[in-house]
């Protein structure tokens, strides 16, 4: 089984490809959204509380929005954050594959799978591409995000050159490129 | 030999030159008169002229309508003295001819009514007004012949020409009402049988921020100035409410049953305008958007429809317009 990572900057359009290599049967491990889970942890909410104070929470409930806002550019914090987060992530994620070993290849989707260093426990890497400015129209309209915002947020990823110099495979998520037929090509591929 | 005046002094002398300018005087006086007798003699010549007089009908024959007319003019060739030629063409007053059609004998063709108008009568009546004897006139045309149909009438569809400028927020939240609808083109049929719809004229209603009622005058088409609508005016009456933008994403459903197709994105984004008033009624449920798939045609993208949505909306966009799809076995 091959463990094949699928990212892509912000706005590159990566949980519809995600979705599509879901529809063609490849199970799909979405980081993200289980990392939101173990926010909802006991000891990980009584840690960030000790760490970040209460302004980072809505009730009993760690606020998403403003736990960013709190990690953003802070590099003491966004690795504290991701020391909480990443090993019950790996943890989880290494169970998955446990459960997936039939399939020819399963996927991880992450936002920042360069960034945390994990790109390395992969076999091959699935680089979402998408113009600067398109990306930036997606996610605007997605969240109702200021570009701004969302040009600093970039700033923080990697540059797209340097993802796709790392990446086994690339999909142009752009006005001029089909992305189906591209996710079969690599489908496909990886399916031999 | 004695020297004269001028000799000695180098100008003439007062009593010469006030010979010389009498002399002068008499000449051009002699002049002038003899020019004026000139012209005299040359206005008492006989010469011919044309005065013309317009002619405006009036009073059509009941439920006729003019359609042609060969003449719009009498003309009188005067043959006269040219001082009384010139009295007559440049210093007398010529009011247009008016000619009573509503007696007039008419002669039927199919739709086609015929009336042949001798000018004799109207001649001698303006011939009366000068003196001139009447042998000396010659008159054209010796009958004018006119042509009548008669009047059609059709029900047609009014188009409203508004231009329409909104305060910000504000649209229009009924379609523009017109009042009446339809109007009566009533003319020959010939001519109103090739109108389709009357247009209102062209009217701009700016900073529009209130509901409200336009009157409108109705445009004849080009080359139908026998044409006359019944009402000549409408009413366009502007719902105008305040709305504000929204957006909702719905799924996609593909209606073609047979085929098990699978867009990407699943849903798509509907930017609307709705009035503040409805903007909580608005629910997922009242949007239906599908794609078609054509076996025989495939594509690689397929369109998005909007088949349902609230009547109370206004759609601005859908987002995105097409997408890409997989077939599932």
């Amino acid at each position: 089984m091959l463990k094949v990572g699928l990212t892509g900057n912000i706005g590159s359009g990566k949980s519809t490809v995600a979705r599509i290599f879901e529809t063609l049967g490849v199970p799909v491990y979405h980081a993200d959204e289980e990392a939101k889970k173990f926010l909802k942890e006991k000891k990980i909410q009584i840690a960030i509380k000790k760490k970040f104070g209460d302004s980072v929470f809505s009730g009993s409930t760690i606020d998403r929005k403003k736990l960013a806002s709190a990690v953003f550019g802070d590099k003491d914090a966004m690795a504290f954050l991701n020391s909480l987060i990443h090993p019950g992530v790996r943890e989880d994620l290494k169970v998955w594959f446990d459960h997936h070993v039939q399939y020819s290849y399963v996927i991880q989707e992450a936002a920042i799978l360069f960034e945390s260093g994990f790109y390395r426990e992969f076999d091959k890497i699935i680089t979402v591409a998408a113009p600067v400015e398109l990306a930036i129209q997606r996610v605007m309209h997605r969240d109702g995000t200021g570009k701004e915002e969302i040009e600093k947020r970039m700033h923080h990823q990697w540059a797209l050159d340097r993802k796709i110099e790392l990446s086994q495979y690339v999909i142009y998520n752009d006005e001029d490129h089909l992305v189906i037929p591209q996710v079969l090509a690599i489908h496909n591929e990886l399916s031999k | 030999m004695k020297p004269d005046h001028e000799q000695v002094t180098g100008k003439p002398d007062d009593a010469g030159r006030d010979k010389s300018g009498n002399r002068l005087f008499v000449f051009f006086l002699c002049l002038v008169i003899s020019a004026f007798i000139w012209f005299l003699i040359l206005l008492s010549n006989e010469r011919n002229t044309i005065i013309e007089y317009p002619i405006v009908f009036e009073n059509n024959p009941g439920n006729l309508v003019l359609i042609n007319k060969s003449d719009s003019l009498i003309s009188l060739n005067i043959s006269s003295g040219s001082l009384e030629l010139i009295t007559l063409k440049y210093l007398s007053r010529r009011t247009p001819v008016k000619i009573d059609l509503s007696n007039v004998k008419l002669t039927r063709d199919g739709n086609l009514f015929t009336a042949a108008i001798p000018t004799y009568d109207i001649s001698r009546k303006l011939i009366s007004r000068m003196s001139v004897p009447d042998d000396r006139v010659a008159v054209t045309p010796e009958f004018i012949t006119l042509e009548f149909e008669s009047i059609s009438g059709i029900r047609v569809k009014v188009i409203p020409k508004l231009i329409l400028e909104f305060d910000k927020q504000f649209q229009l939240s009924k379609d523009l009402q017109i009042m009446p609808d339809c109007v009566t083109v009533v003319g020959p049929q010939e001519v109103i049988n090739k109108i389709e719809f009357i247009e209102t004229t062209r009217k701009e209603v700016r900073k529009i921020n209130q509901s409200q009622t336009v009157n409108v005058l109705l445009s004849l088409p080009e080359n139908a100035k026998e044409v006359k609508c019944i009402p000549e005016t409408v009413n366009v009456i502007l719902t105008v409410d305040k709305f504000t933008e929204s957006e909702i994403e719905i799924p996609i459903i593909c209606t073609d049953a047979g085929t098990g197709i699978k867009t990407f994105p699943e849903k798509v984004k509907i930017t609307y305008f709705v009035t503040l008033e409805n903007y909580k009624r608005i629910d997922e449920k009242m949007f239906i958007a599908n794609v078609i798939y054509s076996k025989e045609q495939p594509s690689e993208k397929l369109k998005v429809n909007l088949l349902q949505y609230p009547s109370f909306i206004k759609i601005i966009k859908i987002e995105p317009e097409e997408v890409e799809y997989l077939i599932i076995k």
